[in-house]
């Protein structure tokens, strides 16, 4: 078993070195200088002198990247130019409104997925399964940005249900202590119930948007792998020993079917990290994706840089957690790992 | 050992069985068989036959659209068919139980020896912790399997082990009826005969009923008291075992055992075969559903235009075959 | 499968056949007809500089669609090509070969490709470069596990027992094996290309104005969508999600043909 977590560390440690090397990389070679970028025109060459001898851009790039990398992991993650505030501060302070953001999806798209999956395998349902299927496929086509454009201007601008593009919570209500970040909890805690249907009523069109992508590609992927298992005999054998159909599919079936499941869960954070960048920019939510496109379109990249790091960082270790968590629950793969078995 | 079909009240009795597809074509047609309790037999037939659909069928198990167009199967008295899902329910594992042809197929991949086996013994009775772990050392010392591998994982066991927790599973409620389909086919010989032991052991000790479904002769000769041999969905000869294999009395059967006999012969220069194919379903002949290969026909019109019946022999009312010219013949070739 | 297909086919014929047919420019302004309704004269209505809409939807598929054929026709050539070096060359190619794929596929697809917009400019072609590096990962793997599964396959090793030489062992028994995977994954490719670069071009990092790339589109007409003038971002949209779509069902039909004992690959590229 320790072997087996250590060489899948191992990997992932690699994984991100390289990453954070290839994402130095292909920034450094951005074109412009970025001492130019952030001075302006007028500076004088003593001042762009010192600010790169002050950014170490003087160094070599292999020096370069040793100083960003020993930096970053000290926690030093560059100095947003544009806001005057160090990019850690900004990332974690933009940080939970985007978890609480893609939770939310998260947590619809999977309870959806698990619900229409099981509805259309447990009885044949040929006109539910063939309805649910084109929306699947609709949800992984659509483009979640022009997706979001249209349900605001369907549903708010026209209708008027749900608020528009400001943000979290409507910024006219009296204030509240934040002290988890997550405005849900927050408002709770306050016993601000106002505040907290404000927040609800706002988070809907975005969580549904960002979503959309999660559920279509989950409830796909959960209904292969249960058709494969319904045709497993293990199933006719387990109701030979006089269990009923339904607790035969709860107890056997699903569990089969979604172990494979689990492995999806890197992707759908590969989605939810690239949609929120999408989403949040729609619905100016004031989270991490926000930020970057602002970044983006300020030219800010020490935003951007520390964001991709980031980002490649968290969904390594995501799969890693999920490799290891398989690895654990299927005994399949348990039982070779404590032999010794090479994966 | 049970006289077939005798004074003995039979514990299962199928009378004029049919299942078919849906609307289609029918796999198994009017299908008579008795079982006396604690009988072994054995179901013989090629692959396509419909033996193991009348061991789905018996169980109530069917799928894929196949359903029992006709007929009764009566179980320790009370019919099967037409009860509902919840009262088959419980004469699943309780009366009458499976096992099945690919043990690792047939055993969940992600739960214990020790969960399976609890699940067949929980689903009936109402049972304690303790008493359930007695039942429990009980089934798997009938199956002569080591008390650790409770806690194994199926595919951390060898298959012979995996078919041996298949059958322990089975009876360890003490049904009436056991069906094995083809419960040795994915084995190799060896591993084969020790697994039939057990079976034959089990099955004895608790006095449940033997279906067991093969195409093998020599399996079915090792382990059965009585024979029945199908063919195009229908039974066309049974009786005791040793009977039926040294004077078997439908053409069919000729043929099969002639083709095993043959082994160690060394007179003969080819293997004698059956010409022909077994019917498909949807193309089973009018009347009797093995003339197109038989020879002994002698181009007899009764034999297309009639079905045998199942009738027993003159002078051997324990034995039964259904052919027109069944008289004609005797011993084997 | 043919419908999707079809459609596909038509959007194509259409959108390049256009300047044929369609006599406005999609680059060309027009400051008396800013920001009309889909009319007669402009089926999709003009944007804030009075640009025709519609002929910006066409040009507009004529870069989707030729995006989407040219990532999955680069991002599969490269890939395959590294898989077959890996699943075939020696051991510590193998290993070096996986450890770079392992290190692109750190990234997130669509902030690997933000970061190559970034660093290399931003534009239509950096971000088609940006998809086509992110996506010669997911290529690589499944070729290299192909090779690998075929390189042990009894006919292969039966050929080289046979004296049969290398290049025409890999041409005759290895390629038509790998040619379906590939193919699948080239579908799959074609429309997450279109999107990413769509999305990209929605952040600023793709196309820049006034190209008409349907994305960039989106964009331009989103704080228009509050005044009331829906269409300038509709229907690019519309566009996007049609091809998209149409690739996503062939992309399904070809797996399920390709392999009928296929399940969903969790693969997003």
């Amino acid at each position: 078993m320790i072997a087996f977590v250590a060489r899948r560390l191992s990997l992932a440690l690699i994984s991100i070195v390289g990453a954070s090397v290839i994402a130095f990389v292909i920034l450094r070679v951005a074109p412009g200088d970025p001492a130019r970028l952030v001075l302006g025109q007028f500076a004088t060459p003593a001042q762009i002198a010192q600010f790169r001898r002050a950014n170490g851009l003087d160094l070599n790039l292999a020096a370069q990247y040793w100083r960003f990398v020993s930096r970053f992991v000290t926690g030093d993650w560059g100095f947003s130019y544009g806001s005057g505030v160090p990019v850690r501060h900004l990332l974690i302070s933009r940080l939970p409104a985007t978890v609480e953001l893609a939770l939310t999806a998260f947590a619809w798209a999977a309870a959806a997925a698990v619900l229409l999956a099981l509805a259309c395998t447990y009885r044949t349902r040929p006109r539910l399964e063939r309805s649910v299927n084109a929306v699947a496929f609709a949800g992984l086509a659509a483009p979640p940005f022009w997706l979001a454009l249209l349900a605001l201007l369907a549903l708010s601008l026209k209708i008027g249900i749900f608020p528009g593009p400001d943000g979290q919570i409507n910024a006219r209500l009296a204030a509240f202590p934040h002290p988890t970040g997550f405005l849900l909890l927050d408002s709770l805690l306050a016993g601000r119930l106002d505040a907290f249907a404000s927040v609800v009523s706002h988070l809907v069109l975005p969580a549904f948007v960002l979503g959309l992508g999660v559920w279509a590609y989950l409830y796909r992927l959960l209904r292969a792998n249960l058709l494969e298992v319904a045709n497993e005999p293990f199933l006719m054998v387990v109701e030979s020993k006089g269990i009923g159909r339904w607790t035969t599919f709860w107890r056997h079936a699903l569990p089969n079917a979604g172990l494979p499941t689990l492995t999806a869960a890197g992707l759908v954070l590969a989605w939810l990290l690239g949609g929120s960048v999408l989403v949040e920019a729609v619905f100016d939510w004031p989270g991490v994706g926000g930020l970057v496109v602002d970044a983006v379109g300020q030219k800010d990249y020490s935003i951007v840089q520390a964001f991709i790091v980031v980002s490649a960082a968290t969904y390594v270790a995501v799969n890693f957690l999920v490799d290891l968590l398989y690895g654990v629950v299927d005994p399949r793969i348990r039982t070779a790992v404590n032999h010794g078995a090479q994966q | 050992m049970t006289a077939v079909g005798a004074s003995a009240e039979a514990v299962l009795k199928i009378t004029d069985l049919s299942v078919a597809y849906g609307e289609g074509p029918e796999v198994v047609r009017s299908l008579d068989l008795t079982l006396a309790p604690g009988e072994r037999l054995g179901l013989i037939g090629e692959s396509g036959a419909g033996k193991s659909t009348v061991g789905l069928a018996v169980i109530g198990l069917l799928r894929s659209g196949m359903r029992i167009t006709s007929g009764s199967v009566v179980l320790n008295g009370r019919e099967l068919t037409g009860l509902s899902e919840r009262d088959l329910r419980d004469t699943r594992g309780n009366d009458i139980a499976l096992v099945y042809q690919d043990a690792l197929a047939a055993l969940d991949p992600v739960k214990s020896v020790r969960s399976q086996l609890d699940e067949a013994i929980r689903a009936h009775g109402d049972l304690d912790r303790a008493q359930r772990e007695a039942v429990m050392l009980d089934a798997m010392a009938g199956a002569a399997l080591p008390v650790e591998h409770l806690d194994s994982y199926p595919h951390e066991l060898s298959g012979g082990l995996r078919q041996r927790v298949s059958i322990a599973m089975a009876l360890a409620n003490k049904p009436s009826v056991l069906i094995a389909d083809e419960p040795t086919t994915a084995l190799d010989v060896t591993t084969q005969s020790r697994v039939l032991a057990v079976l034959d052991e089990l099955v004895k000790s608790t006095g449940t009923a033997l279906i067991l479904i093969t195409h093998d002769l020599g399996v079915v000769s090792a382990c059965c008291d009585t024979t029945a041999v199908m063919y195009g969905g229908r039974i066309v000869e049974s009786g005791p075992t040793q009977e039926v294999f040294q004077s078997p009395r439908h053409p069919y059967t000729q043929a099969l055992v002639r083709s095993v006999t043959a082994i160690g012969r060394s007179d003969l220069e080819r293997l004698p075969v059956i010409e022909g194919a077994p019917p498909a379903a949807e193309a089973i002949p009018s009347g009797c559903a093995f003339a197109p290969r038989c020879e002994r026909r002698d181009g007899d019109p009764l034999c297309v235009a009639e079905s045998p019946t199942l009738a027993e022999l003159v002078g051997a009312p324990h034995r039964k075959a259904a052919c027109w010219h069944v008289e004609t013949d005797g011993s084997d070739g | 499968m043919l419908v999707a297909v079809g459609i596909l086919v038509a959007f194509a014929v259409l959108a390049f056949s256009a300047p044929l047919w369609y006599g406005i420019s999609p680059l060309a302004t027009d400051p008396a007809h800013v920001l009309g309704a889909p009319s007669f004269a402009h089926p999709m209505g003009t944007d804030d500089v009075g640009r025709d809409v519609f002929a910006r939807f066409l040009a507009g598929a004529r870069i989707s669609l030729a995006v989407g054929l040219g990532v999955a026709v680069c991002a599969g050539v490269v890939g395959a090509g590294l898989g077959v070096l890996g699943g075939l060359g020696s051991g510590w190619v193998d290993t070096a070969l996986s450890r770079l794929l392992d290190m692109v596929l750190a990234f997130p697809p669509l902030i690997l490709a933000m970061a190559i917009t970034v660093g290399l400019g931003v534009g239509l072609i950096t971000a088609c470069l940006g998809i086509v590096l992110s996506t010669i990962p997911y290529y690589a793997r499944i070729t290299r596990s192909d090779v690998l599964r075929v390189r042990s396959a009894g006919y292969v090793e039966a050929a080289v027992a046979l004296g049969v030489p290398p290049r025409r062992v890999i041409r005759r028994h290895i390629v038509p094996h790998v040619v379906p995977t590939i193919l699948v994954q080239a579908a799959t490719t074609f429309s997450f290309a279109i999107l990413s670069v769509a999305g990209l071009g929605f952040i600023g990092l793709g196309a820049q104005i006034p190209t008409p790339e349907w994305g960039t589109m989106v964009t331009e007409g989103s704080s228009l969508f509050i005044s009331g003038h829906w269409w300038v971002s509709t229907f690019p949209g519309i566009g996007l999600l049609i091809a998209t779509a149409a690739a996503a069902v062939a992309a399904d039909r070809v797996r399920v043909l390709a392999d009928p004992h296929a399940t969903v690959r969790t693969t997003l590229a």
